[in-house]
């Protein structure tokens, strides 16, 4: 044992019964006043500036919002505002994402800036019994500084008393924080007391300055945490579509914080400590906003923050990135982003295996600045889509300032993009690069945000992935026109315009310095979907999803370029409508965007039987929403605590008419310990029938009435996703979850949607429904189109289109329903399956009763042999008597039609659900999707245009009454 | 201060002095299980005896609520003894010299180590013949732990303690007392108290051999609930001669609110 320990051992504080050896003082832990304020945080602190103004007031109107999508106060939430930030407390009744009540920084947005925050709270543990859950907020507004006092316990133990000060003084950077925790209970606890920043996975960027990390963290596994844990100085964080902002914390009584970092959440705060009954713990901590791309802003604040308190000094790195005549490159992360970092004496030019600083986007004139810890030995490099570029400088960090000179760089090749039509009228198209095989690598020009949201799809790097276009390898060419900036390279210039259209291509070489135009031509397929149908994706993400920060502007474009008539706008937990973006595009009479939500609960609450670990619902969507600025998440009732019958409830209160209840992705995965598929939560295995009643099994849930005014049942969803999105794996699990439904006579509709989050990450529109009816967008009928997804009116694809039909015993033409019918006497069922030409499709399937019954493939498929063309579309017709698939009994049967199935398995959980599939064709099941196929493969060009994806068209069930004397289940 | 004068008074009364010692030669002075829920001997019945003796304990306590993703591991390294004074009047004390800690709150885990906390007691014995000894005490908890954040933990606990040996081979000895501890935080206190009972039982087989059975109750003021705990307790010592002992203890917390599964001791004592 060291000398050091020893003396820690001994220390004589232990023998005080008042001891202030710890940094902070007790403040309000040594009070039993339970109005006791804590005092000001971080004393050791202070900042100047001319305009001394610092106020705080309660937001009374939607437009008192700050700039930026994450900003979501509503009226009763605190702000607290001087020159340099705005902050924004939440209500006590106005919870957002995982915290159990409001009192938690909801916003932070620097002067002028935008927030970018989705939300930091409180947290002592990682269960959801250890977050903080206040139940009082208390304002204090002086000339010198304006304060929020939020008063609570943990959410898990009414005995653990938490109070947090937030504060604001003039010229303060951002807001100062103190929490203190009084370990009122009975039992000596483990407490981690930190601040939770929920990222949400795509947004923003945490970063540390420890060796091999910087941005790229190692997965946050709860189960195995300790692999995650890192002490840092301080943590950063950036955004990477504009307006740009950082953010950035520090302790200011201890040296470090500790914790975990992920693109999902990150927690920093004090070490883990074992805390006795009747002691407790104080954080004191800074949270500090600036403008600008890169952590440069917030991290410069915060590393002079941290050498005013435990000493040091800061240098600055001064310099300008610009091209070889002097033009700057400005403001553009794409474009140039500079890194300051240690470097790792084995691999000096990878700044990733170093430790990195600083990193800046230069301003408009090209210039930069980095501040680094006085006396280190740094190189400073500049990276170009996503890649290190070869220009780089070492220095060292001495004195307050070092110039770097001008850091030159060659001018990317510039590429433009018209798109248009046989009329040669402006075509919306969505343009993606690729790399021609053989010629360039996607090696060689793929790319990542120093390490992190580096999709392997994304060659070449033009943007980042979930960021606005171009980002990824896409570009949006809304007007029918685009211009960007590419690595240097040979590709295939793609423009699409859906699956409707024909897609076109056009090989371009991009040098450095050079520009290139390419002219490319779409049009519209007549006739391959039905007139009178509109196509509707039902789940779609943009810049108010806690997990998406797409602006509003780019996914109304996306919208557009993806050709479909219906958006049902379904953000997390906020109600979304587009419309200021749509009438800013004047794209309203182009698409219809329908206010809805996606019902995302996070705090995990239920027990189903056998079951050891809480759970949440999963995922569930409800359309059309009421849309009101003024109230919390725009009129979005909390959705957490709650079995899916009592949000049925929940929700209605909220909803425009009967609408729409949609089950998501029933059977996804959960995602740090929160499950996003209801049905997979509770267990459900395709071997064995779903229950027909609550039998005390965990599935027997789905029957219960769990309380509300309409006494709902949790399984009183409309419609359940059969496809969502391009993961062939799960898809597979969602359809042997949907047929199961249908087996047991729970008819509800199957609908595919996209659940696109941005750009890069799942292509809006595929899949998507064609809702079936007599419908014309202009005049959109929203009741009658709610209701004709209700009814299952749909035919769900990702390409093909599947005409089938029958005749009713009345001689009435039957479409796909989930209503039952009796078929006319030697009814048959006729098909015909159309699709683009360059989507691909091999084979038509009928399912009867959860089984292939029939499939048509082969020299029967009709096969274009242009992909690039306009014929063949019709790849099959024919009819199938009903009565030689059911064979005369009650059944129902659903068409497929598209590339054959890949072979599927359960390797991983023996849980009925497929787990990989042969995605490669190698003979091998062991992929967990389908892989880009070689250029010569018929399927890659969907693939370009829609990463992943399998060919598939599916009908709603024909549910068949074979004698008319009511329909019975197959189980 | 009536009750310290009252002791006062008692362990001057020379004529009854050397009654209060209880030394059955080889096997020692008959003691209760010196094992309970709690810091240090803070809780646990004492020996109605001033027999002057050392003891060294390494104890373990173990908690795993798997339900409520918690556990919690202890180890700790106890000194105690008893110093007669004069009369009737014997002092006690314990002091954990090492404690380590292992705390799991779901997957996130603290250890710490350090000293524990400490007592010392003042006895004063109230009656005694030879099959009987009574005495009564008072223990104060020393705030000795370390580490901690900002909070002292302190307490007292006063009780009465009886030996009673129907038999020259069978003893039964019982307790009585109220602890009551509490946590100091500037100035803030939190107080626990409550009501303890135990009795156990030895029975000496042979001149070296002593298996000890017993059970320990206690009801507090926590709210929620008041029944702390009902704790079965088994001991099985062995006298080696020459006033040395060993044993091996432990005890399960049955019932009521405590969360503790169990505790375990294992020590040598050597009697004077």
């Amino acid at each position: 044992m060291s000398r050091a320990a020893l003396l820690r051992l001994f220390a004589p504080c232990t023998l005080a019964l008042t001891l202030t050896c710890a940094e902070e003082t007790v403040g309000c832990l040594g009070s039993g006043d339970p109005a006791c304020v804590p005092p000001s945080p971080c004393q050791g602190l202070a900042y100047t500036c001319s305009n001394t103004r610092v106020r705080t007031w309660r937001v009374e109107r939607a437009e008192q919002r700050a700039a930026g999508l994450d900003a979501q106060a509503s009226v009763g939430d605190i702000v607290l505002e001087n020159d340099q930030v705005t902050a924004v407390i939440d209500a006590i009744d106005h919870p957002h994402h995982l915290a159990p009540s409001g009192g938690n920084l909801l916003d932070l947005a620097p002067r002028g800036g935008a927030d970018h925050l989705n939300l930091v709270y409180t947290v002592t543990g990682i269960l959801p019994r250890d977050a903080a859950h206040y139940r009082t907020l208390e304002v204090i507004e002086r000339p010198d500084l304006v304060a929020v006092i939020a008063r609570g316990t943990l959410d898990g133990d009414a005995a653990v008393t938490v109070t947090t000060r937030y504060e604001l003084r003039p010229c303060d950077p951002g807001v100062r924080v103190r929490t203190e925790v009084f370990n009122g209970g009975r039992t000596l606890a483990t407490w981690f007391l930190s601040d939770a920043w929920w990222w949400g996975d795509r947004s923003l960027t945490p970063f540390i300055p420890t060796a091999g990390n910087g941005f790229a963290h190692p997965p946050l596994d709860l189960l195995e945490i300790d692999n995650s844990w890192r002490v840092t100085p301080w943590m950063a964080a950036q955004s990477h579509v504009a307006p740009d902002v950082s953010y950035a914390t520090l302790s200011c009584a201890r040296p470090t914080l500790e914790g975990v970092q992920d693109l999902t959440i990150s927690a920093v705060g004090l070490p883990r400590t074992i805390v006795r009954p009747g002691d407790g713990q104080v954080f004191e901590r800074m949270i500090v906003a600036a403008n600008g791309g890169g952590i440069a802003g917030a991290q410069r604040i915060a590393l002079d923050a941290h050498t005013r308190l435990f000493g040091g000094a800061v240098t600055a790195l001064e310099g300008r990135v610009v091209s070889a005549d002097g033009a700057p490159f400005a403001s553009d992360e794409r474009l140039a982003s500079v890194v300051a970092y240690e470097p790792d004496p084995a691999r000096p030019d990878d700044s990733l295996a170093g430790t990195i600083w600083s990193q800046a986007v230069p301003r408009e004139d090209g210039s930069f600045s980095l501040a680094v810890p006085s006396g280190k030995a740094v190189r400073v490099q500049v990276h170009r889509f996503g890649r290190a570029t070869t220009v780089s400088v070492g220095a060292t960090a001495s004195g307050p300032r070092v110039t770097l000179g001008d850091l030159r760089l060659s001018v990317p090749g510039r590429v433009s993009v018209t798109v248009r039509d046989a009329a040669d009228a402006p075509v919306a198209a969505e343009l993606v690069l690729v790399p021609v095989e053989g010629v360039t690598s996607v090696a060689s020009v793929s790319g990542s945000l120093h390490g992190v949201l580096g999709e392997a799809t994304c060659a070449p790097f033009l943007g980042p992935p979930h960021g606005s276009s171009p980002a990824c390898n896409r570009v949006l060419a809304f007007d029918g026109t685009a211009a960007f900036s590419a690595p240097a390279g040979t590709y295939w210039l793609y423009a699409t315009a859906g699956p409707a259209s024909t897609l076109a291509r056009e090989r371009i070489e991009v040098r450095d310095g050079a520009a290139i135009t390419a002219s490319l031509r779409l049009q519209r397929i007549a006739g391959l979907y039905p007139d009178g149908a509109l196509s509707a994706d039902m789940h779609v993400h943009g810049g108010r999803s806690f997990d998406a920060v797409l602006p509003d502007r780019d996914r109304v474009q996306s919208f557009i370029t993806a050709g479909v008539d219906v958006i049902i706008a379904t953000d997390h937990d906020v109600v979304t409508s587009y419309r200021e973006s749509l009438d800013a595009l004047g794209a309203s009479n182009r698409v219809t965007v329908v206010t809805g939500v996606e019902a995302t609960p996070l705090i995990p609450f239920l027990h189903p039987p056998g079951d050891t670990f809480p759970r949440v619902v999963g995922h569930f969507m409800f359309w059309p929403m009421r849309y009101d600025a003024t109230l919390s998440n725009n009129g979005m009732p909390w959705d957490e605590l709650a079995e899916p019958g009592q949000l049925f409830d929940r929700m209605r209160a909220r909803m425009d008419g009967e609408g729409v209840m949609q089950l998501n992705h029933p059977t996804a995965h959960s995602k740090a310990g929160r499950d996003e598929g209801y049905l997979r939560m509770l267990g459900f295995d395709p071997r064995t029938p779903l229950p027909l009643q609550d039998d005390g099994t965990a599935l027997g849930m789905i029957w219960r009435r769990p309380g509300g005014p309409s006494a709902a049942r949790n399984l009183d969803w409309h419609v359940q996703e059969a496809m969502n999105g391009a993961d062939v794996v799960l898809n597979l699990t969602y359809r042997a979850a949907w047929f199961a439904m249908l087996n047991r006579g729970l008819l509800r509709g199957g609908t595919a949607n996209s659940d696109s989050h941005s750009l890069s990450t799942e292509q809006l529109g595929y899949p998507r429904n064609l809702v079936l009816g007599a419908f014309d967008r202009a005049s959109f009928d929203g009741a009658a189109f709610d209701r004709a997804v209700r009814e299952g009116h749909i035919v769900g694809t990702n390409g093909p289109y599947i005409d089938a039909r029958t005749t009713d015993a009345q001689g009435a033409a039957r479409i796909p329903g989930t209503a039952a019918f009796e078929p006319a006497r030697d009814a048959t069922l006729d098909v015909e399956v159309r699709a683009a030409p360059w989507v691909p499709v091999t084979e038509v399937r009928f399912v009867v009763n959860g089984r292939v019954a029939r499939t048509i493939a082969g020299n029967e498929i009709t096969v274009p042999v242009d992909p690039f063309g306009t014929t063949s579309t019709v790849r099959w017709r024919g009819r199938v008597a009903l009565s030689e698939l059911l064979g005369g009994r009650d059944g129902w049967v659903v068409v497929e039609a598209g590339v054959a199935l890949p072979p599927s398995a359960d390797t991983e959980d023996d849980d009925g659900l497929v787990d990989v599939v042969d995605g490669d064709g190698d003979g091998a099941i062991d992929d967990h999707g389908m892989l880009r196929p070689p250029e010569r493969d018929p399927r890659f060009h969907v693939d370009v245009v829609s990463p992943g994806t399998l060919p598939f068209a599916f009908t709603n069930p024909f549910v068949v009454d074979a004698d008319g004397g009511g329909w019975r289940a197959p189980q | 201060m009536r009750l310290l004068a009252l002791c006062l008074a008692l362990s001057l009364a020379p004529a009854i002095a050397s009654a209060q010692r209880c030394s059955r030669g080889r096997a020692g002075v008959p003691a209760p299980i010196a094992l309970t829920v709690g810091p240090a001997d803070f809780g646990t019945t004492p020996v109605p005896c001033s027999d002057p003796r050392a003891s060294f304990d390494l104890r373990a306590s173990l908690l795993i609520d798997t339900p409520d993703f918690y556990g919690a591991l202890g180890a700790e390294g106890v000194f105690s003894g008893t110093v007669p004074l004069v009369g009737r009047l014997w002092l006690s004390g314990a002091f954990t010299a090492l404690r380590y800690r292992y705390v799991q709150n779901a997957t996130l885990l603290a250890t710490d180590i350090g000293l524990g906390p400490s007592d010392v007691g003042l006895h004063v014995g109230l009656f005694a013949r030879d099959d009987l000894r009574v005495s009564t005490y008072l223990r104060v908890l020393l705030p000795t732990e370390t580490p901690t954040q900002y909070a002292a933990r302190t307490g007292f606990e006063a009780g009465v303690a009886a030996l009673w040996r129907p038999h020259g081979r069978v003893s039964l000895l019982g307790g009585l007392s109220v602890p009551v501890e509490m946590s100091v935080l500037g100035g803030r206190g939190l107080a626990y108290g409550s009501v303890r009972a135990s009795v156990d039982a030895t029975v000496l087989v042979g001149t070296w051999f002593e298996p000890v059975f017993g059970v320990e109750a206690r009801i507090g003021n926590d709210p929620s609930g008041a029944v702390e705990f009902v704790a079965p307790r088994a001991s099985l010592r062995a006298h080696l001669g020459r006033g040395v002992s060993l044993h091996l203890t432990g005890m399960v917390p049955l019932a009521g609110r405590e969360r503790t599964n169990a505790r375990v001791s294992l020590g040598v004592w050597v009697g004077f």
